[in-house]
């Protein structure tokens, strides 16, 4: 065995100075990657040479520590995990999992877009029977909510547009609050857009969409949403040749929808452009309750607005409430 | 065991040389030298004499100690093998630092885990004069330095009980 250490314990005058510092970085990497992330986040105030040393970890472990502190021992409830450098996502799954057992009810995953393979949330994400609030900034292949009983918002970002929005929309059903960005892929479901959506179970009063580029996909899926009584929509972009997005967006073409809740509707405008125009004329029309509309200028120029303002307050005698914002 | 099938090809037991930065040599059979993967590609290119000119003669001598126990590893004899590794961590910390290096080097997993998760169980939960102490860390912060470093991630360093033990 090993030869007795002469007695002395952890003097100073055993030890060449500092031999842990002095190791290879990929043996610190070793040793930190085996402490719970508090503690590897603690070795930095140990010297300068270690201020830094835990932000290479290549693995991070997450678990109750982090959070728990002895006089608080109650479940986690919101949590938010925002990755931005890693290429895969190595050990999200286990964390949602631990998540949902928990009693977790606001989520935030702001997930790295990936290389190849889209990340697959895992299935205990779609039955954490808490969950009111979800928010996911990521590329993810498939999003199914129809188990989550009590969830009432819900933020989608997906730039990759590479979610199966149909899919999707099937499964919202309890859901109150819908925030859609950077849904690119709506576009492919312009005419056709599926009106499975039966509206019946939809009841969202704030409806958002941000960054459609194409006011026609912002149209078909209001269609989807008769009781919507918030509604914002923001657009950038505008294609000015849009014709089909024009003929749409008559009123006679929605004969058979009113928004008989819309109470509010939040416009940030893209280019002032006709279909974007079209769009508001038709949004009054069929909204009896409105009382506020908000329209806020986007890239178009003032007197634009100002043109368009008059516009509208010749056509329609209902009280539009308008702010322009620079 | 796909360790003895080369030996039972031939008959005989492969044996390699490995030697020390101090020049010493020792001969061991390739089925327990191949636990470190550093060896193991060297005795794939056809070396039977290995140089290892990072790692000292008692430092090899205690990494072969490992690497025969480790190759003694069934199903029946884990409790000895834990026992084993609890005394094989137990050296000062000069040794310890050696093996952490040489390991390192050779590649050889299981003592990079073993090595690793014992100092990394002497850092957790310590507090930082503690952890400072016991490794002999100057602390070259001053002490607004030390106030803005703690103040980038207040969260680990507050709500808990650090031990200032020594052990």
């Amino acid at each position: 065995m090993m030869a007795p250490n002469k007695g002395i314990k952890h003097s100073c005058q055993t030890l060449p100075p500092d031999l842990l510092s002095n190791l290879p970085n990929d043996a610190l990497d070793c040793i930190l990657v085996r402490l719970p992330l508090r503690e590897a986040v603690r070795t930095s105030i140990l010297s300068k040479k270690w201020r830094y040393t835990w932000c290479r970890l290549p693995e991070v472990t997450l678990d109750e520590t982090l959070w728990k502190t002895p006089d608080d021992t109650g479940p986690v409830t919101k949590f938010t995990l925002s990755i931005s450098i890693l290429v895969g996502c190595p050990n999200v799954d286990n964390l949602i999992y631990f998540l949902s057992r928990d009693a977790i009810q606001d989520l935030v995953l702001r997930l790295p877009k990936p290389e190849d393979n889209l990340y697959k949330l895992p299935s205990s994400l779609f039955t954490c029977l808490q969950l009111r609030r979800l928010t996911l900034e990521s590329s993810v292949r498939f999003l199914c909510l129809k188990n989550i009983p009590l969830l009432a918002k819900i933020s989608l970002m997906d730039d990759e547009g590479r979610c199966d929005i149909v899919k999707f929309f099937q499964s919202l059903s309890t859901i109150e609050h819908l925030h859609l960005e950077y849904m690119d892929q709506l576009k492919t479901y312009q005419q056709g857009f599926p009106l499975i959506l039966t509206v019946s179970n939809i009841v969202p009063y704030a409806f958002f969409l941000c960054f459609l580029d194409e006011v026609l996909c912002a149209l078909c899926l209001i269609r989807s949403f008769p009781y919507l009584q918030y509604l914002k929509i923001e657009i950038i972009d505008v294609n000015y040749e849009d014709i089909p997005a024009l003929e749409c967006l008559e009123v006679e073409h929605f004969s058979d929808v009113t928004f008989n809740h819309l109470r509010e509707v939040r416009l940030i405008m893209g280019t002032g452009s006709k279909p974007e125009m079209q769009l508001i004329k038709l949004l009054l029309a069929k909204s009896p309750v409105l009382v506020r509309m908000l329209i806020e200028a986007g890239m178009f120029e003032e007197s634009a607005t100002v043109q368009m303002l008059v516009e509208f307050l010749t056509i329609d005698a209902l009280a539009v409430c308008s702010k322009h914002q620079w | 065991m796909a360790s003895s099938s080369s030996s039972s090809k031939t008959g005989l037991k492969k044996m390699l040389t490995l030697k020390s930065s101090d020049g010493d040599e020792f001969e061991l059979e390739e089925s327990i030298v191949i636990q470190c993967q550093t060896i193991k590609h060297m005795v794939e290119d056809g070396f039977s004499l290995i140089p290892l000119q990072n790692v000292d003669t008692k430092t090899l001598t205690k990494i072969i100690e490992y690497m025969k126990k480790h190759a003694e590893k069934t199903e029946s004899n884990k409790e000895e093998i834990k026992n084993f590794n609890k005394e094989f961590v137990k050296g000062s910390f000069d040794d310890q630092f050696e093996l952490v290096s040489a390991a390192n080097y050779l590649h050889i997993n299981g003592l990079m885990d073993l090595l690793c998760q014992s100092i990394a169980d002497r850092i957790n939960n310590k507090s930082v004069r503690a952890v400072r102490e016991i490794f002999n860390i100057s602390n070259d912060y001053t002490p607004d330095e030390e106030e803005k470093v703690r103040d980038e991630h207040k969260w680990a360093h507050e709500g808990g009980e650090f031990d200032e033990s020594l052990d």
